[in-house]
């Protein structure tokens, strides 16, 4: 007897992601998944994100929820910026799922938030398949790891909204051609965006948060109807 | 995978599995291999429902359609990086297949000595256009 199934074997994880995105949009909060390397600066650009925030916008309401296979290491330095933390031990996945980021946000109050920031786990490959409910994926490249990242690992740029290009007070040290960095960020996706930030010296940061800015504003338009 | 089946043999009534076909996108990053090593263990170590169960896997070539001259070609005709349409140049095409990661179907038995003979089409098969009967490899999608 053969019967015709047709399942997705993500058919699951998927579920539970339009299930988390549709959560996130009744209360309005932007969902950002950022992705990259290990070492690529992805905490450290948080730690600078939180601190310009703190200037520029007072009284944004952001919670992060930090991936790692193990330790609580991220999760602290976040805590330690005076922004709430989740930390996932995934104790050897290489990426999140749907799954995971459901169970560390249940118990958050959405609506008291603007922006859920997911720090993937450091890995250029696995994270960029597995759709986690978010509004937009946002990937931290360095000029250390080599201008070549784009060509090897497709996947991870062909659909993120930003590039946040880190290290770049490291340009001067390291064989790293910007342009054609750029170039190959461009041919594989025309809409990203490329933002070159020094997380260290805080070059760049301000127009990192400003883009940020934008797409908080345009999903609070998109949300949040006017009073009255 | 075995989950899905699992709940699907027990709606079906079905006791035992015998060939599952799974189709894997060429783009998908699923790698065929692992996928039958890890079904050949699961499968042993299962006791019953799956014993002896074979995995048969259709790899799914990478097509794709040019976005400017709408052009399709397989990934085995773009040269350079970034699937470049080999009629105009332009790359990032759109995908039209190689991402899958699916379970076509699957083919199992009922206990012999309780419900319908085996083989015989089910209510569920039955009046799919002949699918049961033509024994296709794969339906075109």
């Amino acid at each position: 007897m053969k019967i015709k199934l047709n399942h997705d074997l993500l058919k699951a994880n998927d579920l539970l992601a339009a299930g988390l995105r549709q959560r996130l949009a009744e209360s309005g909060v932007l969902a950002v998944n950022l992705m990259g390397s290990p070492g690529s600066g992805k905490t450290t650009l948080l730690e600078r994100t939180i601190e310009t925030f703190r200037d520029r916008e007072a009284g944004l309401r952001l919670v992060v929820v930090e991936g790692d296979i193990a330790t609580t290491l991220d999760a602290e330095r976040i805590e330690r910026k005076g922004v709430p933390a989740v930390q996932i031990n995934t104790e050897g996945t290489c990426h999140l799922d749907a799954n995971m980021v459901l169970g560390a946000t249940e118990d958050l109050d959405l609506a008291g938030l603007d922006l859920l920031v997911v720090e993937n786990v450091g890995n250029l490959v696995c994270p960029a398949g597995w759709d986690l409910g978010e509004d937009l994926k946002v990937v931290v490249a360095s000029v250390a790891e080599g201008d070549e990242k784009p060509r090897k690992y497709p996947r991870m740029f062909e659909k993120a909204a930003a590039c946040v290009l880190n290290k770049t007070d490291l340009l001067p040290y390291v064989d790293f051609n910007l342009e054609r960095f750029r170039d190959d960020v461009a041919r594989l996706n025309p809409q990203a965006v490329v933002l070159p930030v020094s997380a260290r010296t805080g070059e760049g940061v301000a127009e990192w948060c400003g883009w940020l800015e934008e797409k908080l504003s345009a999903k609070r338009l998109t949300t949040r109807p006017l009073a009255g | 995978m075995l989950d899905a089946l699992k709940e699907s043999a027990a709606a079906e009534g079905l006791t035992r599995v015998r060939t599952v076909r799974l189709v894997v996108g060429q783009r998908h990053g699923a790698l065929p291999y692992a996928l039958q090593f890890a079904f050949e263990v699961l499968a042993a170590g299962s006791e019953g429902l799956f014993e002896g169960a074979r995995l048969e896997i259709e790899e799914r070539p990478t097509r794709v359609r040019c976005r400017s001259c709408g052009c399709e070609y397989g990934e085995d005709q773009a040269v350079g990086w970034a699937l470049p349409c080999p009629a105009c140049g332009r790359p990032v095409p759109e995908v039209l297949s190689g991402d899958e990661l699916f379970i076509d179907y699957y083919e199992g038995e009922k206990d012999c000595c309780e419900g319908e003979k085996p083989g015989a089409p089910s209510p569920r098969t039955a009046g799919e256009g002949g699918w049961n009967e033509d024994k296709a490899e794969s339906r075109p999608s």
